[in-house]
């Protein structure tokens, strides 16, 4: 009896333990999420937008920015400029391949590119909790933010890189290594997303959702995208769609959605095209819900944007207050990077500006300009009163001890009332895109497109709110083709001197090596004389990208 | 028996500690052998070379040759460039020949033996660079004006004969600065024989023979033809002279306002007028106009199309459009 | 596979069934122990007299065989008389056996069974608990140090309570290569909570054959431990105890107050303390030197305020002591021993200690007269104070304390973060509790069959406080900018483990078979929480409490798991006693795979031949012993994060929106890409092996080569940054690849002249490690990043075709003797004058490797490896009459240290310096300041620089030194009182002993200590070994201890 009942009791035993230990064995993962369950409600994909919006604010990112868009080119000098830094190099452009912070730009736009995939890639994995026509919306402004956004990135890496990788949206660990593409495919890749977030987004975000990336913002940028396509003195369709996209935005001429989109019928049907961009499908419509049509009118933009500075309240501000914190989200702004002062000034707390702000206008800034380089870009524009020197006093009345000789912006100057509690933190916001911007976009393709006529009044317009500084009436007069462009790419180094982008406006407007050289022959570390025509337009890709490819990542050309 | 204990240990021993002692490592640096392809040896300025290391080194370095990465002044500071993975790219920035010279070390832990390689490879690099992308004349009061292309190797440089600007009307004059824009900085410029200047003024009203000389030698002829844009100098409808207003930004636009008493028929007045230039023609459309003979019908507005052609090139063409406008007293 | 394991059990089932009939016989149950030690004996092989029955003792001692009730069983042991013992109808028997001189054959665990050690077939290193048990030292693997070939153990530092690194035969992943570790048949964690008294048998694995049962943990080796159970007879009560001091072995002699201020006024230029080298002299307005009062005062109001050396002020004799009971003992039916230990450890660096309570219960119960239980139950409480070590080492920090500051400050706080202040700031306290049920049922249910179940359940839950005070520096606490800290961790670690196992054995006089059958499961969970607050009132221990602080809250938490099931089948067959056979296969699924990488399967294959037995060698009588071994396997590793086949979304990548006061919204991101297809590493191994026994075995000796070739290493390969992935977040790969190989050597010889006895061993081993592949694109590994100014930079490199985290740096070429030379090398920096160059007289050549005309990080290489070539062990052991006298010397030979206290005391940037600097560096008084120091122009010091401009104190070979050493590890004289007067005091036994642990260290190694092990916070990877920040050294101890039982 026993003897059975051991017997059996072990065969029994064996066989209880053999049974189901593959449920056993599968455990979930506690306390992290993974990308398999992640995505499936709109809130989830909210913060994998969050989540990509967090590297405009990096210290990496920003930094990039300036010693990018800023040092390189001929309206600052530096600290850090000795020819055995890596800054030196950059700046001299006597850098190698493996130059850290051609590295550095590289990795952070594609850790953006990254996040906003995950976004894109999963945006479909949403399920809604009504059918509402507003949670439809509601997805679709996110899915078109992550599209402005990727844009943004692959933008800052053609303009620093020519043509790049483009990333599958789903990475695979097999296929991580990934080929350049040609810069047209890059543009068109670029294009696609901003036309597609054109149509996606509110005009602009306010109140509490201030920050996010409105239509205005993808248009923008869609014009700027065009812009760096399109040569000076040759005309070209993508002059003259800048001219249409400016219309829309400025003058404000009804555009559809079949425009913006430049949709092919023959590419892709109208509701599959809805269905991708979480529109609300046709079928599901309420009749009370609107119906995008490829012939509907997009939104009016231009009356949501305004070169007469108000607040986000409605109030009129004083020029320079719109690089203040009053002038946070106001008329004239069209995106901005938004920082908060974290809780208490750690250091784990991502979301501080500290690092570049504090930077770019302190006791020891990392770039400054001068006297006779204020002069060069001002003249007498009331708009060189912004740029301080040493011993002066900002307007509430701090002094500014940068050093002798050097001058620092008041666009990265923090106002004392408007600073946090904690030392390294910093709470103000960087302009990103201003309306001033695409205003002067508008009238450059005018002027390019034979307009100029309307190029000048467009320039004008902008002067205007400038004048407004020490009511000023001077004004541009009108002249040829080429005294035109010369006067808007002048108005454009004023409106957007110590913004971070005149490196690539002078690449763009095909005169970077006349320039740099120009102005590196003047200074004593000879500074950007060594820019090589036809080859330091773009940087190198970092040497590490073509080695761990093993070559599939090639090289541009004369590195 | 304890003898043969007392050997066979000894020689056990012996046999057993042999694989500790023959173990120790052989501590020499392998021998390093330098070896280059260089892809091409004839560049241009700013061609990417590249460079494959095809030899045995722990770490290689290539001193290019030119400014400061010169080997044989490698004692006074200069230096060269490490490879990774056998792969180098370089590009000259100005034409020479340089000897690229590739080193190949070898060395083991500590590197208490050093070993070198060399090889070398000349490059030639040429700036044969002849193309002008653009000229213009960079002066034009504050106006910079490009000049066409007309096929390979002519240009044709279209100027007004007095430009807008403000309240003012200033002439312009024929005798402008030119600019070249050329992608080297090495390549000379020689205009009607002489070498460029950027300040010298040169004659426009004469057709300019250039000649483009690259840095290598190679000889290129451009032909310059300056054309004004053409205008009427007078323009009369029953004798009453047209008042003249010029576009400040189109120097090819320019309108006539003529003011005849009320009740005139234009329906089809004879104009009178003179051209600037003897090579200028006037039409309506694709008629030739002729003063003081062809007939139009001005209760419109009429759009004269003038068209100037340099004495050298039929194809070295400005054209202007006048419009002509009848007030009414 | 999950089909083919249910087969399997079908056919195990079968099987059960087919065997189920035999004939009903009585049946004999006992012991065997030794006549002198009452020790019992394991693997006694009994046979009834005349027939093919027999068994043998387990590792408790004890058999039980059914036989005629008028049968004689024959006992013998290797190492003992063979006697016969009449059954007469008794079921219960007690032998003793006496002892021969030669104890070769002893019983050796093997994984989930046990086997005669000239059976084996595996490579096992075998150290029994004695060897152990009066190690005056806190942990059991210390004191396995250097008693086993192929053993590397380090102790990481000598602080007490502190962990060990251990490689078994080589470093075999640049991930967690530590070995498995088996206590009593069950898998744990770690064996730092055992008490070393209560160790009975250490075995350690090391080779595929003998580890494959452990299969897919297996790959590093594993150490196996027996804990002692109580024995038959009468109750046994033991009580030892030692206690002692300890002191550093070795003392680094730095500058005093007077020579610093010497010093620091040669290297700056200054006159503070004296002029031209002569203390507390001034020049007056002639030139004339006169004794300045200020100057001397100056000095004297800092010494007198100042220890006198920092090292004195926080070194301190350290005390320990050790107290063990244990009470055993029991009936036919029941065994049992009970155990409680105190360990208390005060490291002689102050505040730093040690404390360990265990209680142990073991008990033995034969249920049936073929069903026998046994159970164990132990508690452990640790209580560790540890002292800041690694990085921030305080020991480090009282060498290089610049003398020439008050320890205390005009408001009575501490001056500045020199070591006291470290010392009273340091506030970590760890403590453990771990209890731990194992539960063993044995049956024999058939004839041939022994069926086994056994559990455990272990739980630790385990306390870490930490207070931050703010720093007292700012003496009126104005602004709350610094904070205090208060921080609290608690963790809890769950684990079960459940195992079924049947034997089968059958031998007869050709033959002899033994089947195992298994199965196994195991469940793992650790939780996690933390939380910090910051901005308590006060410094004070009673705010020393979350509740204390008023902001900064933190709080996070997590709990990981994985469960794991295994089956193991071993089959070993024996020819004529001389043909060996042993194949094991384990097949083992872990939920850290996904499911189509979950199982993994693991075989081994071993033979031995006793060639001594052969017919023709029987007549050689000097050989008692020859065997040949030859063995392969397969192996796995798994320690990995659960993790890294998931993409996991990371949270906090928030950001701001809104106007006004911008609200933070939450984001979320995934910054790697889970790897689904990651599998095992996988380790395969071949290695063959000679035994010779010689005149009865009192001469033996092995030798056994090696080869372990560690394959599908996980790691995480760099790619391409367009991925937009972290660059400490690369998607883990099975990529690399590591070879390591070798030679163990091990002889002992023992003998007896008269009274005197003695035994002399050496084992040795040579190990020679190789990584062969990192994966794609062999991206090396870069590892110890050091934060020292001058070096920022890692100093190890990990690449193919060298040793796992070899040193690497830049080589120094002497020392420059004039700007000519610096002129014409690579260090010369064109368009500067002499006087602003960086690099000058009296600073290193660096040597320009890849000769590209100037010194960068490409010119760094490799300086040495930090694991050694010959690490071995020298067991003496003497005795005459009553006196006993152990001897032991361990030491290695050929491993590189990277002294991180070089870096600080050849180096007058930062603080104290050696106290003979003064001769040793160069001086070309070249500066009119230096003009009075003599010259020394073949100095292998650079010139002192207080900035080291030049970087002359970058890594580089000139901080890397040989660590070779041979240490006197063990010395102990022990006395065992004469048996008459034991027993006149009515005790069993009684002896006292001396022993001075760590006596004598001969070594070349200018540092505190040559044993380096991995850096104190990052014991989790092998890419930081030997990299000495001023270790906390081993201690010199001297104890006197006493045993008695009752």
């Amino acid at each position: 009896m026993i003897k059975k009942f051991v017997k059996y009791g072990f065969a029994c035993l064996l066989m209880f333990s053999l049974s189901g230990c593959e449920d056993f064995l599968d455990k979930e993962v506690l306390g992290y999420s993974t990308d398999e369950n992640f995505y499936d409600t709109k809130y989830k994909l909210q913060s994998a937008l969050d989540a990509t919006y967090d590297i405009l604010q990096s210290d990496v990112f920003n930094d990039t920015e300036w010693r990018f868009g800023e040092a390189t080119a001929d309206d600052v000098w530096g600290a850090d400029e000795g020819l055995s830094s890596q800054m030196g190099q950059l700046v001299s452009f006597r850098f190698n391949t493996s130059n850290s912070y051609i590295r550095d730009r590289w990795e952070i736009n594609y850790k953006g590119i990254h996040r906003a995939n995950e976004v894109i890639a999963n945006a479909h994995r949403v399920q809604l909790s009504t059918d509402d026509y507003l949670e439809y919306k509601q997805v679709r402004e996110i899915l078109g933010q992550a599209k402005f956004l990727r844009a943004l990135f692959y933008f800052n890496l053609v303009k620093t890189y020519g043509g790049v990788p483009i990333r599958p949206e789903v990475e695979n660990v097999d296929n991580l290594v990934v080929p350049r593409s040609s810069l047209e495919e890059c543009y068109a890749y670029i294009e696609k997303d901003l036309r597609e977030a054109a149509i996606m987004l509110d005009t602009r975000y306010v109140r509490t959702d201030a920050g996010k990336a409105g239509s205005g913002a993808a248009v923008a940028l869609l014009m700027k995208a065009l812009m760096y396509q399109a040569t000076p003195g040759i005309r070209s369709d993508k002059w003259e769609e800048m001219v249409r996209l400016g219309q829309y935005f400025v003058d404000g001429m009804s555009m559809t959605y079949a425009d913006m989109l430049k949709w092919d019928d023959s590419q892709e049907d109208w509701e599959a095209l809805r269905k991708r961009l979480w529109f609300k499908p046709q079928e599901l419509n309420s009749p009370t819900d609107p119906y995008e049509a490829p012939t509907s009118a997009l939104p009016d933009l231009h009356m949501a944007y305004s070169l007469s500075y108000t607040d986000c309240y409605g109030a009129s501000i004083d020029y320079i207050d719109q690089f203040f914190q009053t002038g946070e989200f106001c008329s004239g702004s069209i995106f901005e990077v938004v920082f908060k002062e974290s809780a208490d000034g750690t250091g784990g707390d991502t979301n501080e500006g500290g690092y570049v702000f504090d930077d770019m206008y302190s006791t020891a800034p990392v770039v400054w300009t001068t006297d006779n380089i204020l002069t060069e870009i001002f003249g007498s524009d009331p708009r060189r009163s912004y740029n301080l020197g040493h011993q002066t006093y900002t307007p509430d009345g701090e002094l500014c001890q940068c050093g002798p000789g050097k001058f620092v912006s008041l666009k990265w100057y923090t106002p004392v009332k408007e600073r946090s509690q904690n030392a390294g933190d910093n709470g103000k916001n960087r302009r990103y895109l201003r309306y001033a911007d695409v205003v002067l976009m508008y009238a450059e393709a005018l002027n390019e497109c034979g307009n100029g006529a309307a190029a000048l009044e467009q320039l004008n317009k902008c002067k205007a709110q400038v004048n407004t500084l020490n009511n000023s009436t001077t004004l541009y007069v009108g002249g040829g083709y080429g005294y035109m462009r010369d006067q808007i790419w002048e108005e454009r180094r004023k409106e957007f001197a110590f913004e971070w982008d005149r490196f690539f406006d002078l690449v763009r407007q095909k005169r970077a090596a006349e320039v740099i050289k120009a102005y590196g022959a003047d200074r004593a570390n000879r500074r950007g004389y060594y820019f090589r025509e036809g080859v330091n337009e773009i940087f190198p890709i970092p040497q590490s990208e073509v080695d761990v490819s093993n070559g599939v990542v090639t090289q541009n050309p004369g590195y | 028996m304890m003898k043969i204990d007392k050997s066979l240990i000894r020689v056990s021993l012996v046999l057993l500690l042999a694989p500790f002692v023959a173990s120790c490592d052989d501590d020499e640096a392998a021998e390093p052998h330098a070896g280059m392809v260089v892809d091409k040896t004839t560049l241009a300025i700013n061609e990417t070379m590249t460079i494959n290391f095809e030899g045995t080194a722990d770490q290689v370095a290539i001193y290019t040759g030119d400014e400061s990465h010169n080997y044989e002044l490698r004692s006074e500071s200069n230096t060269g460039f490490v490879v990774n993975k056998g792969l180098f790219t370089y590009s000259y920035s100005s034409p020479g020949t340089y000897k690229v010279v590739c080193i190949a070390s070898t060395y083991n832990e500590l590197a208490t033996d050093l070993r070198q390689d060399t090889c070398s490879v000349w490059v030639n690099v040429i700036d044969d660079e002849t193309e002008i992308r653009n000229i213009s004349c960079p002066q034009i009061l504050y106006d910079e004006v490009f000049a066409q292309k007309l096929g390979d190797s002519d240009w044709v440089m279209k100027l007004p004969r007095k430009v807008k600007y403000n309240t003012a009307q200033p002439s312009i004059s024929l005798s402008q600065r030119l600019k070249f824009y050329i992608d080297s900085d090495s390549t000379k410029v020689y205009v009607g024989g002489e070498a460029f200047g950027s300040t010298t003024k040169y004659d426009l009203s004469k057709t300019q023979a250039i000649k483009v000389v690259s840095d290598f030698g190679t000889e290129r002829d451009y032909t310059l033809y300056t054309v004004q844009y053409p205008e009427f100098e007078t323009f009369k409808i029953n004798g009453v002279e047209g008042e003249l207003t010029r576009d400040e930004f189109d120097y090819s636009a320019l309108s006539y306002t003529v003011t005849l008493p009320a009740g005139t028929d234009v329906s089809s007045a004879v104009p009178e007028f003179t051209l600037t230039a003897g090579n200028e023609t006037a039409y309506i459309g694709d008629a030739e106009q002729v003063s003081g003979a062809s007939a139009v019908d001005f209760t419109a507005p009429v759009v004269y199309r003038l068209v100037g052609v340099s004495p050298d090139n039929a194809q070295a063409v400005a054209e202007s459009t006048v419009t002509v406008t009848v007030n009414f007293e | 596979m999950r089909k083919y394991m249910k087969t399997a059990a079908v056919v195990v089932a079968m099987l059960l069934v087919a065997f189920s009939s035999f004939a009903q016989k009585i049946n004999v149950s006992g012991s065997v122990n030794d006549a002198d030690t009452q020790e019992t004996l394991i693997g006694v092989s009994i046979m009834e007299k005349g027939t093919t029955n027999g068994t043998m003792t387990d590792y408790d001692g004890k058999f039980s065989l059914s036989v005629d009730k008028d049968a004689t069983l024959t006992f013998s042991y290797v190492g003992y008389k063979s006697i016969d013992v009449k059954v007469n109808g008794q079921q219960n028997l007690q032998v003793v056996m006496q002892s021969t001189t030669a104890e070769l054959d002893e019983l050796v665990v093997i994984g989930y069974g046990v086997q005669r050690k000239s059976d084996i077939t595996g490579s096992i290193s075998s150290v029994s608990g004695r060897d152990i048990n009066d190690v005056p030292v806190s942990s059991a693997l210390q004191a396995l140090q250097g008693k086993a070939a192929g053993v590397n153990i380090i102790q990481n530092t000598g602080a007490p309570g502190s962990n060990t690194t251990i490689k078994i035969r080589g470093t075999g992943t640049v991930n967690d290569a530590d070995p498995l570790y088996v206590v009593d048949g069950f898998i744990v964690d770690n064996i730092d909570y055992l008490n070393p008294n209560d160790i009975a048998n250490v075995e350690v694995f090391k080779d595929a054959a003998s580890s494959a049962v452990y299969g897919a943990r297996a790959a590093n080796g594993v150490v196996s431990i027996t804990t002692k159970t109580g024995q038959e007879g009468k109750t046994r009560i033991t009580f030892d105890s030692y206690v002692g001091i300890s002191n550093p072995w070795k003392k680094i002699d730095v500058m005093g107050v007077e020579d610093y201020a010497l010093m620091t006024d040669y290297i700056n230029g200054l006159h503070d303390y004296s002029v031209d080298g002569q203390l507390y002299y001034s020049k007056d307005e002639n030139g004339a030197m006169y004794f300045d009062q200020n100057k001397f005062h100056r000095v004297d109001t800092i010494r007198r305020n100042t220890p006198a050396n920092w090292w004195d002020a926080i070194t301190r004799t350290g005390f320990k002591q050790n107290y063990n009971l244990s009470v055993s003992g029991g009936n036919k039916k029941t065994k049992f021993l009970v155990s409680a230990s105190y360990y208390k450890e005060n490291g002689f660096v102050e505040t730093s200690s040690y404390r360990r309570f265990n209680a142990r219960a073991n008990i033995n119960h034969q249920l049936a007269s073929w069903l026998n239980m046994q159970a164990t139950m132990a508690y452990t409480n640790d209580d560790r104070n540890a002292v800041p070590e690694g990085q921030n080492s305080v020991l480090k920090k009282a060498l290089y304390q610049n003398p020439l500051i008050y320890t205390y400050n005009s408001k009575g706080y501490w001056s500045e973060d020199h070591p006291l202040a470290m010392l009273d700031r340091n506030h970590e306290r760890i403590r453990s509790d771990r209890f731990d049920v194992n539960l063993s049922l044995t049956a024999n249910i058939l004839k041939w069959f022994t069926y086994q179940f056994k559990a455990s359940y272990y739980l630790v839950p385990e306390t870490n406080n930490n207070f931050t005070e703010v720093q007292k520096l700012d003496e009126d606490f104005t602004m709350p900018g610094d904070l205090t800290t208060v921080y609290k961790r608690q963790n809890r670690t769950d684990k079960w483990e459940v195992n079924n196992l049947l034997t089968f054995n059958w031998n007869n006089k050709v033959h002899s078979v033994t089947v195992l059958a298994g199965q196994t499961a195991e469940g793992y969970k650790y939780s996690w929480q933390e939380s910090t607050k910051r901005g308590t009132p006060s410094n004070n221990d009673n705010d020393w409490y979350l509740s204390s602080g008023y902001t900064g809250d933190k709080t996070y938490g997590l709990d990981s798991h994985w469960s794991a099931v295994g089956f193991i089948g071993r089959v070993n067959y024996n020819i004529l006693d001389r043909y060996l056979f042993q194949a094991n296969v384990r097949a083992d699924a872990s939920s850290v795979f996904s499911k189509d990488n979950r199982w993994g399967i693991f075989p081994s294959v071993s033979a031995g031949w006793k060639f001594s037995s052969e017919p023709f060698m029987k007549n050689l009588d000097w050989l008692s012993l020859g065997k040949l071994r030859v063995g392969w396997g397969i192996l796995g590793n798994n320690r990995i994060d659960e993790l890294s086949r998931y993409t996991t979304i990371t949270t906090q990548y928030n950001y701001p929106y809104g106007i006004g006061n911008h609200i933070l919204y939450p984001g979320a991101a995934s910054v790697t890409i889970g790897n689904p297809d990651i599998k095992w590493e996988k380790a395969e191994t071949f290695n063959v092996g000679l035994d010779l026994g010689f005149l009865e075995n009192s001469l033996s000796m092995s030798i056994e080569y090696f080869n372990k070739k560690t394959t599908d290493m996980l790691l995480r390969v760099p790619t391409v940054l367009s991925a937009g992935l972290d660059d400490t977040a690369y998607p883990m790969t099975n990529a690399g690849a590591v070879r390591n190989y070798g030679v163990e050597w091990n002889v002992s010889y023992k003998n007896q002249i008269n009274k005197f006895r003695y035994e002399v061993g050496f084992n040795v081993s040579w190990i020679k490690n190789e990584v062969t592949s990192l994966g794609t694109g062999n991206e090396p590994i870069w590892g110890a990043y050091l934060e020292e100014g001058s070096i920022l930079d890692y100093v190890t490199k990990t690449e193919v075709g060298r040793p796992i985290g070899s040193f690497y740096g830049y080589v120094t070429d002497g020392i420059f003797q004039s700007y000519e030379e610096v002129r014409q090398s690579a260090q010369y920096e064109p368009g500067k004058n002499d006087w602003e160059q960086t690099t000058r007289p009296g600073d290193f050549r660096f040597k320009d490797l890849n000769g590209d005309g100037k010194i960068t990080a490409e010119d760094r290489t490799y300086l040495g490896s930090p694991l050694p070539d010959f690490v071995f062990g020298i067991p003496i052991q003497l005795s005459y009459g009553n006196f006993d006298l152990n001897i032991f010397f361990q030491g290695q030979t050929g491993n590189k240290i990277f002294n991180v206290m070089d870096y600080y005391l050849y180096n007058a940037a930062d603080g104290n310096v050696y106290a003979d600097i003064r001769e040793r560096h160069w001086s070309g008084q070249l500066n009119s300041d230096r003009a009075f120091f003599p010259l020394n122009t073949s100095a292998d010091v650079p010139d002192l620089d207080p900035t080291d401009a030049a970087r002359n104190f970058r890594a580089s070979d000139f901080l890397v030194q040989d660590g070779s050493y041979i240490r006197l590890k063990e010395l102990r004289l022990t006395y065992n009182f004469p048996g008459e007067l034991v027993k006149k005091w009515r005790l069993s036994n009684l002896a006292v002993s001396l022993c001075a642990y760590n006596l004598l260290t001969f070594t070349g190694y200018d540092g505190l200590d040559p044993e380096v092990g991995k850096v104190v916070g990052t014991e989790g990877n092998n890419l930081s070994m030997g990299v000495d920040h001023g270790n906390y050294p081993q201690a010199r101890s001297f104890t006197i201890g006493i045993k008695l039982g009752l």
